[in-house]
């Protein structure tokens, strides 16, 4: 039997398996509760559900929960992150800022301006990342998110040493900061 | 180009957590006293989060596609398609059969018990490992019967679930605050439903084909999460 502990380790470690199991044993009670108090759709649901695990395992990956911190069960603090995402998602919705277990979410913003401009950003930053070709998206993804060593990155793309791996990251990151340099002075 | 590379890999170490405790300790006082570094870190930063989403948006995804190609109806079908050969076989047999009525009744009867078996074992290898949730009886008991079932441990099985029957019937809870109320409820629909299916899943691995089609039906007739399979199932037993 999982603990609420081994399933952060799992988010933690990027375990495909464990993050399947969570995602198996969350998934009904997730969609009934939204489905019965929000009345939303399937395919809304199937986006709000796959969303909510997103910031839950970056909360747990930047180090924002913890089994220390963690002060509800994992599901319940689950289920906040998605009534604060439904939140973020649509503004209809937010009176849900007042749930008493949204209030516990320290990662939440209290001012929804800055919550409106924190989400454009992101959604700006994450279709530029989402729509990079190969090869800057595969190094990106396997320096950043699969966290490899540049000897094993050098390895699966073909280059003859981590240099060519550092020059050509590099250069990825450069056709990228000046659109978001742009974007932020808007 | 290479001060800049320079300074874009002392950054990514910060972020990738590869410092050593004084190194992390300097850089964030540099970060303090330099704006143009902290720019840049804040840009780095942006792009690093992004990627992690990104990356972790398409491994939510793939597990969701494998989760939804693993689903149950998926398999059952799989199985009848595989036992279409063998059916064929058996047409003749069942033919010559037909024409003593009463055997042919005792033998499709057997032919289903054999098949709510093999579908009542599809069920229980695709139903998610329920969670025991610390001082919740109800949860404790489905995380027993299920091991039971998987263990074929049938009878200890269906007096476990009778026990959550009737703890969830006599469940009388009060909350502090009407979103723990909300949210337990849910809880309860689901722990009823599971407990249905786990009936189910009982009678069909018993070969007990009234019982099973009495439960599906009741259960495809309820609208719930496991309808359709109990609906998809009825169709398929009609049709072989």
């Amino acid at each position: 039997m999982m603990s609420d502990a081994d399933y952060i380790h799992g988010f933690y470690s990027n375990n495909n398996a464990i993050i399947s199991r969570f995602y198996r044993e969350n998934e009904r009670t997730f969609k009934a509760f939204f489905r019965e108090h929000f009345g939303k759709s399937d395919d809304y649901l199937d986006d709000l559900f796959q969303e909510s695990c997103v910031v839950m395992w970056q909360n747990i990956t930047s180090g924002k929960l913890s089994i220390h911190n963690l002060t509800s069960s994992l599901s319940t603090y689950f289920t906040s992150i998605g009534k604060y995402s439904l939140m973020a998602k649509d503004r209809k919705y937010k009176e849900i800022a007042n749930d008493t277990e949204i209030q516990k979410l320290d990662f939440v913003e209290d001012d929804a301006q800055e919550l409106e401009k924190r989400i454009e950003r992101e959604d700006f930053v994450d279709r530029m990342v989402g729509d990079m070709k190969p090869p800057c998206s595969q190094i990106l993804q396997m320096f950043y998110f699969d966290k490899k060593k540049g000897e094993e990155i050098a390895e699966a793309m073909g280059y003859a040493n981590t240099d060519t791996v550092k020059t050509q990251k590099y250069k990825c990151m450069q056709k990228l900061k000046p659109l978001l340099a742009k974007f932020n002075a808007l | 180009m290479a001060e800049n590379q320079n300074i874009e890999e002392r950054i990514d170490r910060y972020l990738l957590r590869q410092m050593e405790p004084i190194e992390r300790l300097e850089f964030e006082a540099d970060l303090l006293n330099d704006p143009a570094l902290k720019e840049e870190f804040e840009i780095q930063r942006t792009i690093f989060e992004s990627v992690q989403r990104v990356g972790m948006r398409r491994s939510i995804q793939s597990i969701a596609e494998e989760h939804d190609s693993v689903s149950v109806f998926g398999r059952i079908k799989a199985f009848f398609s595989e036992s279409q050969s063998r059916g064929r076989t058996f047409s003749y047999a069942f033919a010559v059969a037909a024409c003593v009525s009463c055997v042919c009744i005792v033998s499709l009867r057997l032919n289903t018990a054999a098949n709510f078996r093999t579908i009542g074992a599809e069920c229980y290898a695709e139903l998610s490992v329920p969670i025991a949730r610390s001082s919740d009886e109800i949860a404790d008991k489905i995380a027993e019967a299920y091991d039971l079932i998987g263990a074929d441990e049938l009878d200890s099985a269906q007096t476990l679930v009778d026990a959550a029957n009737a703890l969830l019937a006599y469940d009388n809870q009060q909350f502090e605050s009407a979103e723990q109320a909300e949210y337990y409820e849910a809880l309860r629909q689901g722990y009823q439903e599971d407990l249905e299916w786990y009936q189910a899943i009982i009678y069909m691995k018993e070969g007990k084909v009234g019982k099973a089609m009495k439960m599906l039906k009741s259960i495809a007739k309820n609208n719930g999460t496991y309808a359709e399979e109990a609906t998809n199932i009825l169709s398929l037993i009609a049709i072989h």
